[in-house]
């Protein structure tokens, strides 16, 4: 036991030691939370958030497919959230679809949660009421994804004859206003999701009907979309909850009176002092390994 | 400190403590919570599937034709077009759904020995259908597009960035095509070139890696978010 | 652009467009500040019939005396083409910005048969494209440009229809694309039925399977295969499947048992299909046990969680972890890692490898995986599946050089003769 040196029992430090560190690192930031300054990441979050003010139609349509699952919703819900408050700020129309059981509940939850929102700022005289139907429908799930995703290229009311509640799609005011019958309708797709989907809806709603995608996705998988953001096939996306926390900046930026809860934003500075915890942890084991090799050597 | 009053913002909450305590070692607590997840994302999965998919795509489109043969004769039910005169599988009232209702339920033909080369039948035609409709997609969205993206042009020599940008891209596509070269052992002029393609590749790993402790952070912090702010109301 | 030669061979229906598109597109829209466009909390409803009654009425207030009328200008260029290569029912109007003036938006109008224009949408770009329209019928458009003290129309365009087009024919490069990749695909394989001798450098992460299961048979415990997290559409699973096969034979060969759990319904049948094959084409029916290639749970973290149980439970000797994997993988390899198995990974998730090369053994890093699925089996489909690829790579490698020296060396668009939309 006497030969050990320090930097052996470093490197077999238990880790539950390490799962301490990261908890109060993390802990302490949320219970009391600094400011840090954010730099809002011109290629993917301002990309996303100008296209999305700029849709070639005012009052366009924004399709967003929230196939989020309770699993990641830390890092995609409140993207959803985010996307649907800027919709109902511009009065642009919010069509949502889960191609996933798990995420219906959530999409639910995250439309009636905004519009719940704007509805109790309206009745105090600021901004603007929002009703189902009017300014937002909910279609539900249909599977396998791809028929939805083919689907609506063509017509929405056949792989969607209803509406998540039942109601008849085609009589729907926001239906008819806006004339929707498929892509061809729509401003833009916005897929939040934690695997492929985006690309998915590149490879096949982008490549056969032309129409602009962009990406909510988790920070694991960011890596996989960004040869799709240079060659322009995603218009701007959201990398994991700094990309939420960038959005929601965004969004009280432009729209002041916003003051709904920005969730992701709660989470930036525990964010912050973990990865600097985690920074320092990787540069003291590298250390470590290094100086044990070097008193291994020594010792032969 | 407002602790929750919810009765399911304590259950989520004690669920939670359940599975961060695998994190000290494994417990019964946590096996209780494991269990429960997979038996809950089952039924639910199951219930889901039964009233969004079965029922709307089997079970109501075969009642409502039934009703229409009923009321109108037998062709009516068979027949139904969309606008653009094509045959709408889609439709409210269709006894057309009772075909691919057979050929899905020829999936079942594994249990009976016999039969069970049936089972290819469907699995022949999903294969079939995914990879006719992929194909085109993938070479168009993944490679000619991409392509096309990495191809410079002299208009990337106007900003100094956007040079630097080009030619790294350019490179590592090269180096890293070529370490995926498997038609030729890496020697010669190709080894440092695969050289290359592997550090690129350990690089891309690195940012990666990066990007991944960021999301399960962000999980984390999501929990504890919820642990301290939701349910023991630490936050305001 | 070399590939038009061959469109304009198969081109049968002339596309009569009313107006061609100028050689120059029109440039982006002016940056209008979009404060001003905000709706001003009038119903949307009002605002087109309002918008309705001003632009069938005329655009600039008459009222007003004529010196006191503000010049304001129209939206010039204005151009409506039939959207090319579509399936109709769509038409493209592009314009540019008033000469002078920052108008807050557009209002674009349409007339039909009847010849009144009403309105169609606002934008504040420059920039629509028209759609549900009736095929062969002529539609005029113009564009009303807003500003804050009155609007500007624009010249009306010349008469444009709508048209279905037969093939989109810009997509000429994705078609020969497939047509080389096919090609290349059907000489391999059949070369390689033919018993040429098609070389493959060795993938050193091979070695170890055999090693692996070896281990496994010497310590008498089980091997764990996953096949991946995706659906059968997904490559991985395909290439993944492949190696369970070989793996297979070998655990029988071996007498090992095998655990393959799966996340996925039509990848599980086939899974216990392939494992049940192998063990009867190894002359070894009786050895399958039915319940080693099981239906675990769809949901993604959930079989994360399951396969941990049967990883710390049943402590395999040996796990493979081939296919597409999300973020599921950190979880399931660092506990293999914990209990002391061998690991193998494989996959083609770029963003999953980093955990795979630390917490793993070997690692087959994304096409190493399809290489391996060929290598192992030595099956001549996969052999000139794989063989194909390679050789599709150097068609890449030589189109993406050879047109950058061009582009580079003569100015020419070399990246336009591959553009698709």
């Amino acid at each position: 036991m006497e030969n050990k040196t320090i930097w052996t029992r470093m490197m077999n430090i238990d880790r539950r030691i390490i799962y301490v560190i990261v908890a109060i690192v993390m802990i302490l930031p949320i219970i009391f939370p600094f400011n840090l300054p954010m730099r809002v990441s011109k290629r993917t979050t301002q990309a996303l958030f100008d296209a999305i003010d700029n849709f070639p139609s005012e009052n366009g349509v924004f399709l967003i497919s929230a196939d989020l699952s309770p699993q990641d919703q830390p890092e995609l819900y409140p993207m959803l959230v985010s996307w649907i408050r800027h919709c109902f700020h511009r009065d642009i129309k919010v069509l949502v679809m889960c191609l996933y059981p798990t995420s219906l509940g959530l999409a639910e939850q995250a439309l009636n949660q905004v519009a719940t929102e704007f509805n109790n700022r309206a009745s105090t005289g600021i901004g603007r009421r929002v009703v189902y139907g009017e300014d937002f429908v909910f279609l539900g799930y249909k599977p396998p994804p791809i028929v939805p995703i083919l689907g609506l290229g063509e017509n929405i009311y056949e792989v969607y004859p209803r509406d998540f509640y039942g109601n008849d799609l085609r009589t729907l005011p926001m239906m008819v206003s806006k004339r929707i019958k498929s892509y061809r309708d729509m401003d833009m797709i916005g897929s939040i999701a934690a695997n492929s989907l985006p690309i998915t809806y590149v490879a096949y709603a982008q490549a056969r009907f032309g129409i602009r995608v962009t990406g909510g996705v988790t920070a694991v998988s960011v890596a996989d979309f960004y040869p799709y953001l240079d060659s322009g096939q995603l218009t701007g996306m959201l990398e994991g909850m700094k990309g939420a926390a960038e959005y929601e900046q965004l969004i009280v930026e432009k729209f002041p009176e916003d003051n709904g809860r920005r969730m992701a934003t709660e989470g930036m500075s525990a964010q912050s002092s973990t990865h600097i915890a985690i920074i320092l942890m990787i540069l003291l084991g590298n250390v470590c390994y290094f100086m044990q090799r070097r008193h291994e050597k020594r010792g032969i | 400190m407002h602790i929750a009053t919810d009765f399911w913002t304590w259950v989520a909450a004690l669920l939670t403590l359940a599975i961060l305590s695998f994190l000290w070692d494994d417990n019964s607590f946590y096996r209780a919570a494991e269990h429960l997840y997979i038996g809950v994302a089952n039924g639910y999965s199951i219930t889901l599937i039964w009233y969004n998919v079965v029922v709307p795509n089997m079970i109501d489109p075969l009642r409502g034709a039934a009703h229409v043969v009923s009321e109108q004769g037998f062709a009516a039910a068979f027949f139904t077009f969309n606008e653009h005169n094509v045959l709408n599988p889609y439709h409210d009232n269709n006894f057309f759904i009772i075909i691919p209702m057979m050929v899905g339920a020829l999936y079942v033909t594994r249990f009976i020995p016999s039969i069970s080369w049936m089972i290819r039948i469907p699995i022949g035609i999903t294969m079939g259908y995914y990879t006719a409709i992929s194909i085109p997609a993938s070479f168009k969205a993944s490679i000619v597009r991409q392509l096309e993206a990495s191809i410079l042009s002299r208009s990337d020599f106007d900003s100094a960035w956007v040079l630097v940008y080009g030619l790294l891209i350019f490179v590592t596509t090269v180096a890293t095509l070529i370490y995926f070269f498997f038609s030729a052992e890496h020697k010669g002029v190709l080894r440092p070139i695969s050289n290359i393609g592997i550090l690129t590749v350990m690089v891309g790993f690195g940012a990666s890696f990066g990007l991944t402790v960021m999301a399960r952070i962000s999980l984390a912090i999501g929990r504890f978010i919820f642990i301290f702010k939701d349910w023991l109301g630490m936050v305001q | 652009m070399w590939y038009w030669f061959l469109a304009f061979v198969l081109l049968v229906s002339p596309g009569l467009y009313a107006q061609e598109s100028p050689d120059s597109p029109a440039p982006p829209g002016e940056s209008i500040d979009s404060e001003e466009t905000i709706a001003t909390g009038e119903t949307i409803s009002s605002e087109f019939q309002s918008s309705d009654m001003e632009s069938d009425m005329g655009a600039i207030p008459a009222a007003l005396p004529a010196e006191e009328i503000p010049t304001l200008f129209p939206p010039q260029n204005v151009v409506a083409i039939d959207v090319p290569d579509d399936d109709g029912q769509a038409v493209s109007v592009t314009w540019t910005p008033p000469t002078e003036g920052r108008p807050t938006r557009y209002i674009l109008e349409i007339a039909g048969s009847d010849g009144f224009f009403e309105e169609l949408t606002r934008t504040t770009l420059t920039e629509y494209t028209v759609s549900q329209l009736e095929n062969n019928e002529l539609y005029r458009f113009r564009v009303v440009a807003v500003y804050e003290n009155g609007q500007s129309v624009s010249d009306e365009t010349p008469p444009v229809a709508p048209r279905d087009h037969w093939m989109k024919l810009d997509e000429i490069p994705v078609i020969l694309a497939i047509l080389i990749y096919i090609s290349l695909l059907l000489y391999f394989i059949q070369a390689a039925r033919r018993g040429v001798e098609l070389f493959i450098r060795r993938i050193s992460g091979l070695t170890a399977v055999e090693d692996a299961i070896g281990r496994a048979t010497e310590m008498g415990k089980p091997v764990l295969y996953i096949p991946g997290t995706s659906s059968i559409e997904d490559v991985a699973t395909l290439a993944s499947l492949n190696i369970l096969g070989e793996v297979a034979r070998r655990t029988v060969h071996y007498d090992v048992k095998i655990i393959c759990p799966n996340k996925d319904p039509i990848v599980y049948t086939i899974a216990r299909e392939i494992v049940k094959e192998t063990y009867a084409s190894e002359g070894r029916p009786d050895a399958f046990d039915p319940d080693s290639v099981f239906f675990l749970v769809p949901d993604q973290f959930a079989f994360a969680a399951g396969v941990d149980g049967i990883m710390v439970r049943e402590k395999p000797a040996t796990i493979f972890l081939m296919g597409m994997f999300w973020a599921e993988s950190l979880i399931m390899a660092e506990t293999g890692a914990s209990t002391g198995a061998i690991q193998i990974a494989g996959t083609d998730a770029v963003a999953q490898l980093p955990f795979f090369i630390t917490a793993c053994d070997y690692t087959l890093i994304g096409e190493e995986l399809y290489a391996a699925s060929a290598y192992l089996g030595r099956e001549p489909m996969l052999l000139g599946t794989l063989k194909a690829q390679d050789f599709g790579k150097l068609v890449f490698l030589f189109i993406m050089i050879v047109f950058t020296l061009l582009s580079l060396l003569f100015g020419l668009d070399a990246a336009g003769w591959v553009r698709v939309r």
